[in-house]
């Protein structure tokens, strides 16, 4: 789960030629605005910001929000930096620790505290209920880190709720629910013979030990047989015929969950 | 309201067949860029292959009012299908790094199956723009509670601020709330707010009369 977000900016570089040219700016900004997020006003800061100005806006808000918490911390200021900074009154503040700025209420969320704009909400225009939910649990991912990862609820004004494992709905103003089931297991097998690569060149990076390991990577045989069975879709155990993509217990049929060597 | 379900018309789910797997020494060379490339192919022929039908729909019913947050959700969780995937044989590919491009090229293909069923996308830029940011919201919805996330986030982040990337970053998301005829200093606005807000009159008075009656006590 540490491999989340570090690593971005090596890997934004070395993306070359696969990252189109126009969506090079957008990336830096999606990678910039997440990490600066997290690391200051949260996810209720980033809602409340987009909720009042717009996604761009409240992007950028978030952004300059995080500038201005952090250089109390580090102390550099050029550019919009340090913009930021001289907003802020805080050009060349080296002498701040980040300890003096989570007192001052700089750099913690939680003092700061969700703004009037994420109480209003953001309207979810269109919700979606979409394939794989399953999916969305799963530790030791990327988009699957929490441990409560996998249900993710956004409920009309501006709520987003997490619990449980593997459904994601959102309720907004025309809800589309989506079964692609089955559509899992096409995933799996269109990423088999990356997965089979990616196997092969981890393997062969990580020595002796774990190459000596079974080759048969996840344990997965992409015939299908012998593991899980696959349930037709609406299925009359479904307790909400609309989110009838999902499964109890938010498994996904078509989902191979089979026993890993390595333990993932 | 919800819609109907529409998963009964899905169609079968055909065996890909597997290719022959690719000598040692060529595995150990590829490139980031290919292992991206093959992921990405994976992505489209799930997209345009298994789940056509499906995003086909979804995409004519959202419409263009609903098209970002449709694509949002969607790329999510397709790139949630992957990275839990991918993290079973190869954990260290699945990164932010990683997935963050993989999003761009779901997003584009998403469009492009939306385009084909009539969806209007008029101002392309816009719609990437929104489309990937809405992602991240998602995503921080997710990991924002988790310490160690926030961690690396402050870490990473204040590299962004130290060579250069946030100002790149900054400039580019006020040219573009120019180019959109928003005003670029809501940004700075907008993160004073985030920051400190605004407090109501009624709240300041209270705060104000606590100060002045602990003052008049001592």
């Amino acid at each position: 789960m540490s491999k989340i977000v570090k690593g971005v900016k090596k890997g934004l570089k070395k993306v070359g030629k696969f990252v189109k040219k126009n969506w090079k700016p957008i990336l830096m900004v999606a990678a910039v605005a997440f990490t600066g997020g997290l690391a200051t006003v949260g996810f209720a800061g980033l809602q409340g910001a987009i909720a009042a100005n717009g996604i761009l806006g409240g992007i950028g808000s978030t952004m300059f929000a995080g500038a201005t918490s952090m250089l109390g911390t580090i102390g550099i200021g050029s550019g919009a930096a340090g913009t930021a900074a001289a907003a802020a009154g805080m050009q060349g503040a080296t002498l701040m620790t980040g300890a003096a700025a989570q007192a001052m209420g700089l750099a913690s969320s939680g003092l700061i505290g969700p703004p009037t704009a994420a109480q209003a909400g953001s309207a979810s225009v269109g919700a979606y209920t979409g394939p794989g939910s399953s999916f969305m649990g799963g530790g030791g991912s990327l988009l699957g880190g929490s441990s409560q990862a996998g249900q993710m609820v956004q409920q009309g004004a501006g709520q987003m709720v997490q619990q449980g494992a593997g459904q994601m709905v959102q309720q907004g103003a025309g809800q589309m629910t989506g079964g692609s089931q089955g559509t899992g297991g096409g995933l799996l097998k269109s990423l088999a013979p990356w997965a089979i690569q990616a196997g092969g060149a981890y393997l062969a990076n990580r020595g002796q030990e774990e190459a000596d390991r079974p080759k048969g990577l996840w344990g997965v045989d992409f015939n299908g047989d012998g593991f899980e069975a696959y349930q037709p879709w609406g299925a009359p155990n479904y307790a909400n015929p609309g989110i009838a993509a999902m499964r109890p217990g938010g498994r996904m049929p078509g989902l191979i969950d089979a026993w890993s060597p390595y333990g993932g | 309201m919800i819609q109907q379900d529409q998963a009964n018309q899905m169609p079968a789910d055909p065996m890909q067949a597997q290719p022959a797997p690719q000598d040692q020494a060529s595995l150990i060379d590829a490139s980031d860029e290919e292992q991206l490339e093959l992921m990405a192919d994976a992505i489209s022929d799930y997209i345009h292959g298994d789940a056509r039908e499906h995003v086909a729909t979804s995409m004519a019913n959202a419409g263009e009012e609903a098209l970002v947050d449709t694509l949002a959700a969607m790329s999510y969780q397709i790139l949630t299908m992957v990275s839990d995937q991918v993290a079973k044989s190869a954990p260290e590919t699945v990164t932010l790094d990683v997935l963050l491009p993989l999003a761009t090229v779901t997003i584009d293909y998403l469009i492009e199956v939306a385009e084909a069923v009539g969806v209007p996308v008029p101002n392309m830029l816009d719609v990437q723009e929104d489309s990937l940011l809405r992602m991240i919201e998602i995503h921080m919805a997710k990991v924002g509670d988790d310490p160690e996330q926030k961690a690396i986030a402050d870490e990473m982040f204040k590299e962004y601020l130290e060579d250069g990337s946030f100002d790149d970053a900054a400039g580019y998301v006020q040219q573009r709330l120019k180019d959109r005829g928003q005003d670029p200093s809501v940004m700075e606005e907008g993160g004073k707010e985030l920051l400190a807000p605004k407090q109501n009159q009624l709240s300041a008075g209270v705060q104000q009369g606590l100060i002045d009656q602990s003052g008049g006590m001592s």
